[in-house]
């Protein structure tokens, strides 16, 4: 299980990632947009620009051309002999062919090329003919300019000009006549008079696109000011009337041009608007051209775009930050969502332990490593031990006293703390009611949110342990039951065989004999092979005698320490008698269980043994009694005889071992003993200091019992 | 031992019967020699160390061989070989065992205690009698004894 115990950091550190990311992005976008917008308004000022210079350019040279025209006109009919021969005539005839024929030609010429009127004056500048003819006078200023005209005697161009101060704004080319055949001085002169109004203005006033402040300006200097020549499309009747002083820190366009700018300029107009301009010269001319637009116009399509450029930044903002938004939030979902999961995994996994805790057939003890304080407990430990769970709890494991064989105290908590894996395969505990149990007890020191803590388990053994005491015994007793097995083989071969081959070997002893009719060897022949017969049949019924010990039994029954001893004391009464020995059996109250008959057996055997072995004791006894040893009791058989050798003592209870060949009987009696003895629980030992010493058999029996009826 | 004077075997045998047969075999024989029996393990004990009224060797004289059975009353076969040949004075004394049992068990104790020779009583009077013949002829006529 592992465990995330910063929990909270990530949702803490994502905004200010996100927070840095947006802001990096807001500024990326906004210079984005400010870079593409400014190189929006240069490349669109780049085409207005040229826009403006393209028509200021097309425009200067159409007045130009204009202009060369006109002049060209004039020098059709300057030093024109035809012309002149006609204005002669007309002055030195009065001819009235003349007069027509010259009012048919300049008539064509008016018409033709749009002049407002010709004129046609004499050497004195009086009016001579007009086409049209109108009544309309002749303004004052055309006779001086006409003179000024016919003393140079060259073509000259008269500006814009008001014959009177709210007359029309004309033009004039002046052309003097000479009379090409003898230099008797001037004819007279002629006058074309424009009128811009009709040509010019509207020309200068086109604009090739459509367009709602664009207009061309046509102006010259005019001492030190800047005169308007045309007429404006926001100003009524500007022409020749609107000025500005040539003076600095005055940067309209126009005054630019006139003090010799060209190219384009920037400025206010004549409205105090800002425009931006393109300025020209007119060539042969003192005529400036100014194609002006308002910047309002021309910024009016970068305008609308800086405000689509704003929306969009602002667009890609807000969705920018709608993403990230977005992302964080699904940042932040995914953090619940996987916060949620691990806690689900946590609580599944914390019901699985409780419930492997709860369930546990092996007692579970949680404590705290640092204050041996107990945790928890789960329910098989507090059964097994019959505490309360409340007895546990808060409590020190030395104060709980249960464990005071592992535990004792406070420093051997510390050596099970500091070991972290303690196991004691078998160790004794003590339950709430005193009962000691043997339990298998592992400890382990592991942490728990930083916490170190001991968990012991503890199994009970007690049921095991017995099986395997059970086991032990079992086995043992079988090795003990196989050993006697061979034993009782190899004796039943041996013991069986023995008088077998006496049999035998005697039988052709005897063969040999009775050839030889020797009676005596005879006699002892038969001797032997009926003394070797007799033991082995004895041999076989006490070997058969000795496997029904144990395998046949009677029902097994309570009797008296006395009644037995007298039972067997009956059987054996002849010896008893004729050595005149003295038994004694103890008062005591002494309750035997089992076998009765073979119970009887053991203590008539016992008794035989001791009467046999008196040896040369004058005053033989024999005494029965028990005695308490190690919570046992003890049965025994004592007597004053000749006692044992202590080096002979172990041979004693073997099959068919006698200590003294010559005695009677075949030496199954005392092994026959320690079998009833064996097949009781019991176990049965001699004890005797030695020849001459007396002999004393002790024995157990399980079940006996030391009580008063 | 005296040239020409009888061997001396020590037949420790604590069935009567089956000393009446060696005896019977040995004193048909026709090379000279003196039975001694013994009854049980401990009286051999005694007799080859001359204790406990053995101790007179004019009367009592030290064997050449013994004849030994393995199952004896009071000391066992086996427990006599290992005290006579744990002694630096009788650990030279051939030990013959004869015997009834065939136990492997019972061969091993011997010969690893010191035993000299194994044999089983056969039960069969004709080979029985060989065995002793045989028995005599080769430890009485053919085998030297040291002095």
């Amino acid at each position: 299980m592992s465990r995330r115990t910063d929990g909270s950091r990530p949702s803490r550190s994502i905004p200010c990632v996100l927070g840095s990311a947006f802001m990096v992005l807001a500024a990326a976008i906004v210079a984005i947009g400010w870079l593409y917008n400014r190189n929006y308004q240069q490349h669109y000022r780049a085409a207005a620009e040229s826009q403006l210079s393209v028509i200021a350019d097309l425009k200067v040279a159409d007045l130009a051309n204009w202009r060369r025209e006109r002049m060209g006109d004039a020098s059709v009919l300057f030093n024109n002999d035809a012309f002149s021969t006609l204005v002669s005539h007309l002055d030195s005839t009065g001819d009235a062919g003349a007069r027509k024929q010259l009012r048919q030609w300049l008539g064509q010429i008016q018409t033709a090329h749009q002049y407002d009127r010709i004129l046609l004056l004499d050497a004195q500048g009086a009016p001579r003919m007009a086409v049209p003819d109108t009544p309309e006078p002749l303004p004052s200023t055309l006779a001086s300019d006409a003179c000024e005209s016919l003393r140079s005697g060259k073509v000259s161009f008269s500006d814009f000009h008001r014959d009177t101060p709210e007359g029309p704004v004309r033009l004039s080319i002046l052309v003097p006549i000479f009379d090409t055949h003898d230099a008797r001085g001037p004819l007279g002169e002629l006058v074309l008079q424009i009128d811009p109004g009709v040509y010019l203005y509207p020309f200068i006033q086109r604009w090739p696109t459509p367009s709602s402040s664009a207009e061309t300006l046509l102006v010259r200097r005019d001492k030190d000011d800047v005169l308007f020549l045309n007429e404006l499309r926001f100003k009524k009747d500007a022409a020749l009337k609107l000025r500005f002083a040539l003076k600095k820190g005055n940067d309209l366009p126009c005054v630019k041009a006139v003090s010799g700018q060209e190219g384009i300029v920037e400025g206010p107009d004549y409205r105090g608007i800002p425009v931006i301009a393109a300025v020209r010269a007119v060539p042969d001319s003192p005529w400036f051209l100014v194609a002006r637009m308002d910047q309002a116009e021309v910024y009016a399509p970068v305008r609308r775009h800086w405000w689509l450029t704003v929306a969009m930044v602002g667009v890609l903002l807000v969705s920018t930050s709608f993403g990230l938004a977005l992302f964080w939030r699904q940042k932040q979902a995914r953090f619940y969502r996987e916060k949620f999961q691990m806690a689900e995994a946590m609580r599944a996994s914390e019901a699985r332990y409780r419930r492997l805790f709860e369930t546990a057939q092996n007692g579970i003890l949680i404590l705290d490593a640092g204050t041996g304080m107990v945790v928890d407990v789960n329910p098989f430990l507090v059964k097994l031990l019959g505490f309360s769970r409340q007895q546990f709890l808060g409590k020190k494991i030395w104060e709980l006293g249960f464990a005071k064989d592992i535990i004792a105290n406070q420093a051997g908590f510390a050596e099970l703390q500091e070991k972290k894996y303690v196991r004691y395969e078998d160790m004794p505990l003590e339950t709430a009611d005193g009962r000691r149990i043997d339990v298998e007890f592992v400890s382990n020191v592991y942490e728990v949110n930083h916490h170190p803590v001991v968990q012991c388990n503890i199994c009970d053994i007690s049921e095991r342990k017995m099986a395997k005491d059970a086991l032990r015994r079992r086995s043992e007793e079988l090795a003990l039951a196989n050993g006697e097995l061979t034993r009782f083989a190899y004796t039943v071969s041996h013991d069986l065989k023995s008088p077998l081959v006496t049999i035998k070997t005697f039988l052709g002893y005897l063969e040999k004999d009775m050839a030889a009719l020797d009676a005596q060897r005879v006699g002892n022949d038969l001797g032997y092979i009926r003394t070797a017969a007799d033991r082995m049949s004895l041999l076989l019924g006490e070997l058969l005698e000795l496997s029904r010990v144990g395998r046949k039994m009677n029902v097994s029954s309570e009797a008296s320490l006395q009644n037995v001893v007298k039972e067997a004391l009956a059987m054996v009464a002849g010896h008893m008698a004729a050595r005149g020995v003295k038994v004694e059996i103890t008062a005591e109250p002494i309750w035997l269980y089992g076998d009765r008959p073979r119970l009887v057996e053991v203590f008539q055997n016992l008794l035989d043994n001791a009467a046999k072995f008196m040896g040369d004791q004058p005053s033989p006894r024999i005494e029965v009694g028990a005695r308490t040893a190690d919570g046992l009791t003890v049965l025994f058989v004592s007597d004053n005889g000749m006692g044992i050798d202590p080096r002979h003592q172990s041979k004693l209870f073997g099959l068919f071992e006698k200590l003294d060949p010559r005695s009677e009987g075949t030496g199954l009696g005392l092994a026959l003993v320690r079998r009833v003895v064996e097949v009781h629980g019991g176990r049965i030992w001699v004890e005797s200091e030695g020849p001459g010493k007396g002999t004393t058999f002790r024995f157990t029996l399980a079940r006996t019992q030391r009580k008063s009826t | 031992m005296v040239k020409g004077a009888p061997i001396v075997i020590l037949l420790v045998e604590d069935d009567p019967a089956h000393a009446e047969i060696v005896r019977r075999n040995l004193a048909a024989f026709r090379v000279a020699n003196r039975l001694i029996h013994v009854e049980d393990g401990q009286a051999a004990l005694d007799y080859l160390f001359g204790r406990s009224g053995y101790a007179d060797r004019q009367k009592h004289p030290r064997p050449d061989l013994v004849l030994l059975d393995l199952r004896l009353p009071k000391v066992d076969g086996v427990e006599v070989l290992r005290q006579v040949k744990n002694d630096e004075e009788l650990k030279r004394l051939p030990i013959v065992v004869l015997t009834t049992s065939s136990a492997e068990t019972d061969m091993v104790n011997a010969y690893t205690n010191g035993a000299g020779s194994y044999l089983v009583k056969p039960v069969d009077f004709e080979k029985f009698t060989e065995l002793l013949e045989t028995f005599g002829f080769y430890w009485l006529a053919w085998n030297r004894f040291p002095d």
